[in-house]
C-alpha cells in the first residue's frame, strides 16, 4: 500500500509489521505503535496469519529439544549479514 | 482528545465469537440477564489486556470491526490514545445485537460503493490506482455478501471500510479521508441504533 499519500496517514504497512512483530508479540511496543499494529491486524489477513505462524513456532520451540551449537564461522557470517542488512536500511 | 482523562464512561468493544479478545485471546465474562459481566482488570505484567482494558468511541468503530460488538463500562482513569480508549478496568454491559453478519455485509457494500465514488472523483494522475482500489473493494464486498462465515463478513466490512478511506485519501487528501471515516461512523451508529 506504499504510495504518495501514505505518510499523510499514520499507519503500519505489512512490511513494517514484519519488522515490528517480535516487539509486538513481547508487548514491547510503545502505546501508539501498538495501536497502529492492531489496527493493521484488524484488516490484514496476511499479517494475522504471519503472527499466528510465529506464535505456533515460538510455542513449539521448547519441544524441539536442545539447540544444536552453531559453528563459529556460521555465527560470524550470519551476524555480519544481519549488520549489513541493518546498515543498508 | 489525545491523553484526555475521563472519570468513568461507556464505550464499545469488538470481540471475537464467544466474547474473546481479538488480540489478547482473553475470554471476557459476559453479562447475565440481570447483572453486568465481571470486572476485568488490565495489567502491564500480564498477557491479559496488557497495559489496560481497551475500547473505542462510536466514531472509531469502523477501525476495530470483529464479529461481536459489546457495550463496555470503563472505570478508573480513562485515557484516549489515538483511536482507542484505555482504562484500568472494564466490564461488559450488553451485546449490541444489531451488529450481525448481514449488517456487516451491508456495511461492506456501502463502503465499496463509496470507494467507487471516491475513485470517480480522483484526479487523473491517481485515478488508475484509485480505480483499482475501488475494484478491489467491490470484489471483497461481493465475497463478504456470498459468505456464510461471520468472520469473513466482519473482515470484509473492516477491509472495505479501509479501502474506502484510502481511496478517499488518494482522491482528495486527508480532508476527504477524514470525511469518509466520519461517514462510516455515522452509518454504523445509525444502522446499529447507537449513540457516539
Amino acid at each position: 500500500m506504499a504510495d504518495m499519500h501514505r505518510h499523510e496517514i499514520d499507519e503500519v504497512t505489512c512490511r513494517e509489521f514484519v519488522e515490528l512483530v517480535t516487539d509486538y508479540w513481547e508487548g514491547a511496543l510503545p502505546e501508539d505503535r501498538m495501536e497502529l499494529v492492531e489496527e493493521h491486524l484488524v484488516m490484514c489477513d496476511w499479517c494475522k496469519t504471519y503472527l499466528e505462524q510465529m506464535e505456533v513456532t515460538v510455542e513449539a520451540l521448547p519441544e524441539a529439544g536442545e539447540r544444536e551449537p552453531v559453528p563459529e564461522e556460521t555465527e560470524r557470517v550470519l551476524l555480519s549479514a544481519f549488520r549489513d542488512w541493518k546498515a543498508r536500511r | 482528545m489525545e491523553g484526555a482523562t475521563l472519570s468513568e464512561r461507556l464505550a464499545y468493544k469488538f470481540l471475537r465469537p464467544g466474547a474473546v479478545g481479538p488480540f489478547s485471546g482473553h475470554p471476557w465474562p459476559v453479562p447475565s440477564a440481570t447483572e453486568p459481566g465481571e470486572w476485568v482488570r488490565g495489567s502491564l505484567d500480564e498477557d491479559v489486556c496488557r497495559g489496560g482494558v481497551h475500547a473505542c468511541e462510536g466514531r472509531f468503530l469502523a477501525r476495530w470491526i470483529w464479529e461481536e460488538l459489546w457495550v463496555i463500562e470503563l472505570a478508573g482513569e480513562v485515557e484516549a490514545h489515538g483511536h482507542k480508549l484505555r482504562a484500568p478496568r472494564g466490564r461488559l454491559l450488553r451485546r449490541v445485537e444489531t451488529w450481525s453478519a448481514p449488517v456487516a455485509k451491508d456495511f461492506a457494500e456501502a463502503c465499496a460503493s463509496r470507494a467507487s465514488e471516491h475513485a470517480a472523483a480522483a484526479p487523473a494522475e491517481v485515478s488508475g490506482v484509485a480505480g483499482g482500489m475501488a475494484a478491489d473493494g467491490a470484489t471483497r464486498a461481493e465475497a463478504a455478501r456470498a459468505t456464510s462465515d461471520p468472520y469473513v463478513a466482519a473482515h470484509g466490512a473492516a477491509v472495505c471500510a479501509y479501502i474506502s478511506a484510502m481511496t478517499a485519501l488518494r482522491a482528495g487528501g486527508r480532508e476527504r479521508h477524514d470525511s469518509e471515516r466520519e461517514w462510516q461512523a455515522e452509518w454504523l451508529l445509525r444502522e446499529l441504533a447507537l449513540s457516539d
